[in-house]
């Protein structure tokens, strides 16, 4: 691979290959892959413990909110206002304080959309972009969209308690309020802001919230999130959190008290973060009846029916409403608006007598059914079930989901934002090729794809509310803390919906589809921050699952695990961990050394990949020549099989010459080169004599158990220290599986072998049969080695499947190039 | 020298259905790998989707809003789109990559290409696999070269990548 030289300099640098430090050195090639991991970690104090722990002296600080806003759906604009009561909770005082204005990431002159380059996108890199002056329809319609419309906060006025204006400097995302005193430790100051801005059509933008427009009846759902100025978070660990918003690393918030009052059109439905508190002004007698009986049934209850929906979503009124919400102890507030939406709701009851019942609801347009009523709220209540088991009981009177988009998902406290809708919807017409009336349309077909993506995404958004929305991690700084978590633990929870839940596929295990990333070249560790990863899934979400599965299934074991990692959950509940808070609070509960384990997995980019390249069988020798020489001789025999031609001079019964001349035997025809000498008597009397008495017996032994003794050898391909799960097959057929623990390499990292004895031959050797290691390539895991097929030669080998669609290959092709007009048909007439 | 001002040609397909794209959770992306075959002589060329990213992202740019993974006719119109979407070259002249087929493989659809023998030692890749619909949409394409696997990263507007093989065909 050519490089330039300027980017080789920086390649090697970062590999470390040719620089010292602790773990390779300059001289020879060993590898401290052991070594600990504390040096490097941030040291221990007052704030944050040693064992992982908050310190004897941990704070945080505390951002209370009062909120009004209103919706004009016919400018798609909000409006609102906020008082807000910041407590300093830290020992500094502080001169100024910062807020974040997420929305001000769509301004022209963001950042992100000023340091938006094709080269960027393509990050760390060796190669040449050629052919760079191509146009997306995309990146046309996202210009298109920021001529049209201003975007971004239009803040209207700063003032303090008593009215006066504050002085304030936005930069980018984030806005400073310059305080007229200085805000000590212990004190708290009250302020408001009021604010506007254009709401997104969020396709178009990637904007995590905003609008969605269904054009075939022109009705729209609304859902607002970062939508307020919010309190950036000021820590011990960083001080304030400013880092800019450019869209990826998401959210570093403080916890607080809601009461947020949002005005919409009366033919509105409004779900947000926290509890209802005025349905007798919002809800109709019906409607508050239903959702009482919601709170008692195991089962979904329609608040709104799709019926209903359908008639709701006909009418544009015009008058408006208020709903008024209130939500304890959150980092975020979100809502959304629609007079689309369908209703149901259920309870949760779970053992914990501070929380003993949750609502669970889901909110969705008819165009989500039927899918959504069947699973939705169901999948809210499961994600508690199984989350609150791994962590702590869920502390909110609510859990939502609601359905804003096709595609993917999006989490709030007590509110997510999910994808996933049946197809076709739009699509039906009736004989004249019209659109069939909205009520008629729906085909009320789903795929299995749809139900299982709708079903994970929804545990994966609801899961987010144990990370980061209470254990309250640093978005912006890490994504694999709250995504790597959670998406272990949605794993965990898929695969207790039903046996065989396709979590990863049908068949296809997390550890294996890890590891096509793992093995490239070009990628970062998990210990990125979130704006400078390269590949965002597989390395904040994919690859922390596989390694916490790793490390529940098969090296610390699920007793030892559960327990530490509940620890961890219920020691950071509403405060902010690190990683370095994880990583130890992992072992502290354990008693399990895995500082090896963060740094192969978390800190470098090694993959696994172990080879068994060889297996020797031995005995134990007797050394008496007179056992021993019999043994050679049958050994002999077998390894060396007589001549033909010997053979079948026999068969032809020809007489040998010694025969007929018997007088020519002599010593050497009686005893064959086998035959023990007196010296070798000799020589085995004195060994006996030289042995300790404890070495005679240790001998007398094992020559009496006549084990079998195998060398087997091992090497690490991938770099990454790992157990060796191994399954072994004797001769008579019986299996055994061994692990041998990780430790293994801890003395050398690239080869090692391993002492067996059994008491039966082995014939076979297979190196991680159960795919539990993430194991990158099983063609050398075997012994004796295998010839594996690849997935192409396979699939060739399949043969109906293959000329299935070979046929179906060949039609499309030419049914395409007939549409092209590149092949034409003459129309032909029967004649008679 | 003045303003040139040149018509630029749009690229790829219109936007049809309109996508959301995915938030906080999977992220769209597609995995490429390019591996030589010691035993059957050819380079083999897997490209691994989503189902649900292929279902949507296809569907939509083929205007077949009832597109499914799930029966062949699908299958095979994915695997022309990935055709499609994905070339390489050695220098200006395209190479020609035979279409196997593709199946399904849990929630992930394999398209399957064959180059006969080694690939040359220089070539240009462009993978444009769902890149217009899903404006956030990330394209790797992992290039096994000797025991070392290098990967390129198509994301955005970014067009023809080139790679030179360390161990010489």
């Amino acid at each position: 691979m050519r490089i330039s030289s300027l980017l080789a300099t920086a390649l090697i640098i970062f590999s470390g290959n040719l620089t010292a430090d602790a773990i390779r050195q300059t001289k020879g090639d060993f590898r401290d892959a052991f070594r600990q991991l504390d040096v490097d970690l941030p040291t221990a104090n007052v704030y944050r413990t040693a064992s992982g722990a908050p310190g004897s002296q941990y704070w945080q600080q505390r951002a209370d909110y009062k909120i009004k806003v209103h919706l004009d759906e016919t400018r798609r604009r909000i409006s609102a206002s906020e008082t807000i009561t910041y407590s300093n909770r830290s020992p500094d005082t502080l001169r100024y304080i910062w807020l974040q204005l997420d929305q001000n990431r769509f301004t022209d002159n963001s950042l992100e959309r000023l340091s938006e380059t094709a080269k960027d996108a393509v990050g760390r890199k060796t190669w040449t972009e050629q052919d760079k002056d191509v146009l997306s329809y995309s990146s046309i319609a996202r210009n298109q969209l920021a001529k049209d419309i201003d975007y971004g906060f239009e803040i209207e006025r700063v003032s303090d308690a008593t009215g006066n204006e504050l002085a304030h400097t936005i930069n980018g995302t984030m806005m400073r309020i310059d305080l007229p005193q200085p805000l000590t430790s212990g004190q708290v100051i009250r302020f408001s802001i009021d604010w506007s801005f254009n709401i997104l059509l969020e396709e178009r933008a990637d904007s995590r919230g905003g609008y969605e427009h269904f054009s075939d009846n022109d009705t729209y759902i609304y859902f607002l999130a970062q939508w307020f100025p919010r309190l950036a978070a000021y820590t011990d660990y960083a001080g304030w959190q400013h880092k800019a918003f450019i869209g990826r690393g998401e959210f570093t918030l403080e916890f607080g008290n809601y009461e947020v009052e949002i005005t919409v059109p009366d033919d509105h439905v409004v779900s947000a973060t926290g509890e209802l508190q005025n349905p007798k002004q919002v809800l109709n007698s019906k409607q508050r009846r239903r959702l009482d009986s919601a709170r008692t049934k195991d089962k979904p209850v329609f608040i709104v029916t799709k019926d209903e929906a359908l008639e709701n979503e006909k009418q544009k009124s015009t008058g408006s409403k208020t709903w008024v919400f209130k939500a304890d102890n959150v980092r975020d507030f979100a809502w959304a608006s629609s007079r689309k939406f369908i209703w149901d709701a259920m309870v949760h009851k779970q053992n914990d007598l501070n929380n003993p019942e949750v609502l669970a609801m889901s909110f969705y347009p008819p165009e989500a059914e039927p899918i959504w009523s069947k699973y939705s709220t169901h999948a809210v209540v499961h994600t508690m079930a199984v989350y609150s088991r791994f962590s702590f009981p869920y502390p909110y009177p609510t859990s939502q989901s609601i359905n804003t988009w096709k595609r993917g998902g999006m989490e709030y406290p007590m509110m997510t934002f999910n994808g996933y809708r049946p197809e076709p919807f739009e699509a039906e017409k009736n004989d004249a090729g019209e659109d069939k009336p909205v009520e008629n349309a729906p085909d009320e077909t789903y795929s299995r794809r749809v139900k299982y993506g709708l079903i994970g995404v929804i545990i994966h958004e609801v899961g987010h509310n144990y990370f980061p929305m209470i254990v309250n991690s640093d978005e912006r700084q890490w994504t694999w803390m709250d995504e790597g978590l959670n998406s272990f633990l949605e794993y965990l929870a898929e695969l207790e919906w039903e046996e065989e839940f396709p979590a990863y596929g049908d068949n296809v295990n997390v550890l294996d589809s890890i590891t096509e990333y793992m093995v490239s070249e070009d990628q970062v560790p998990i210990m990125t921050n979130s704006e400078s990863l390269l590949q965002f899934g597989p390395n904040a979400y994919t690859k922390p699952t596989a390694a916490l599965i790793v490390l529940r299934e098969t090296i610390m074991g699920r007793e030892l695990f559960d327990f530490a990692f509940r620890e961890y959950a219920q020691r950071w509940k509403f405060k902010r961990p690190t990683p370095a808070d994880f990583f130890r609070t992992m072992e502290d509960a354990s008693g399990v050394d895995l500082d090896w384990f963060w740094r192969g997995w978390f800190y470098s980019t090694d993959h696994v990949d172990v080879a068994l390249t060889d297996l020797r069988e031995y005995k134990v020798s007797t050394a008496n020549p007179d056992v021993e020489s019999a043994l050679s001789r049958k050994e002999y025999a077998t390894e060396v099989p007589e001549t033909l031609a010997q053979i079948r001079n026999r068969e032809e019964g020809l007489k040998y010459y010694l025969e007929k001349h018997p007088e020519l035997a002599d010593f050497y025809n009686e005893n064959d080169r086998f035959t023990p000498s007196n010296k070798d008597r000799n020589e085995f009397t004195e060994m006996l004599d030289d042995l300790e008495d404890w070495e005679y017996q240790t001998l007398m032994r094992a020559v009496a158990e006549d084990d079998y003794i195998y060398f087997m050898d091992f090497e690490n391909i991938g770099g990454l220290p790992t157990p060796l799960p191994l399954l072994i097959t004797s001769d008579d057929g019986s299996e055994e599986m061994i692990i041998l623990p990780a430790e293994i390499w801890r003395r050398d990292l690239n080869k090692i072998t391993r002492l067996l004895i059994r008491d039966k031959a082995i014939s076979t050797v297979a190196l991680d049969p159960r795919h539990e290691t993430a194991d990158a390539d099983f063609s050398n895991n075997h012994f004796p080695s295998r010839i594996e097929k690849s997935r192409i030669e396979l699939y060739k080998h399949e043969k109906d499947e293959r000329d299935l669609m070979r046929d179906m290959l060949r039609t499309l092709r030419a049914r395409k190039a007939g549409e092209d007009g590149s092949i034409r048909t003459v129309p032909l007439k029967p004649t008679r | 020298m003045g303003l040139r001002t040149a018509c630029l040609s749009i690229v790829a397909f219109v936007l049809m259905g309109v996508v959301s794209s995915t938030m906080a959770h999977r992220a769209p992306g597609s995995l490429t790998s390019i591996k030589w075959n010691e035993v059957s002589g050819r380079t083999e060329i897997i490209h691994q989707l989503h189902t649900h990213d292929a279902e949507l992202g296809v569907g939509s740019s083929l205007s077949m809003i009832d597109l499914s993974v799930e029966d062949t006719e699908g299958r095979a119109h994915i695997a022309i789109y990935v055709e499609e979407h994905f070339h390489i070259k050695r220098g200006e002249k395209e190479l020609h990559l035979e279409l196997i087929g593709a199946e399904l493989s849990g929630s992930y659809i394999l398209v399957y290409q064959e180059f006969p023998g080694r690939l040359p030692q220089n070539i240009l890749i462009h993978d444009n696999i769902l890149r217009d619909t899903f404006p956030t949409q990330i394209n790797q394409v992992n290039i096994e070269d000797g025991d070392k696997v290098h990967s390129l990263i198509f994301t955005k507007d970014v067009g023809w990548l080139s790679y030179e093989f360390n161990q010489p065909p």
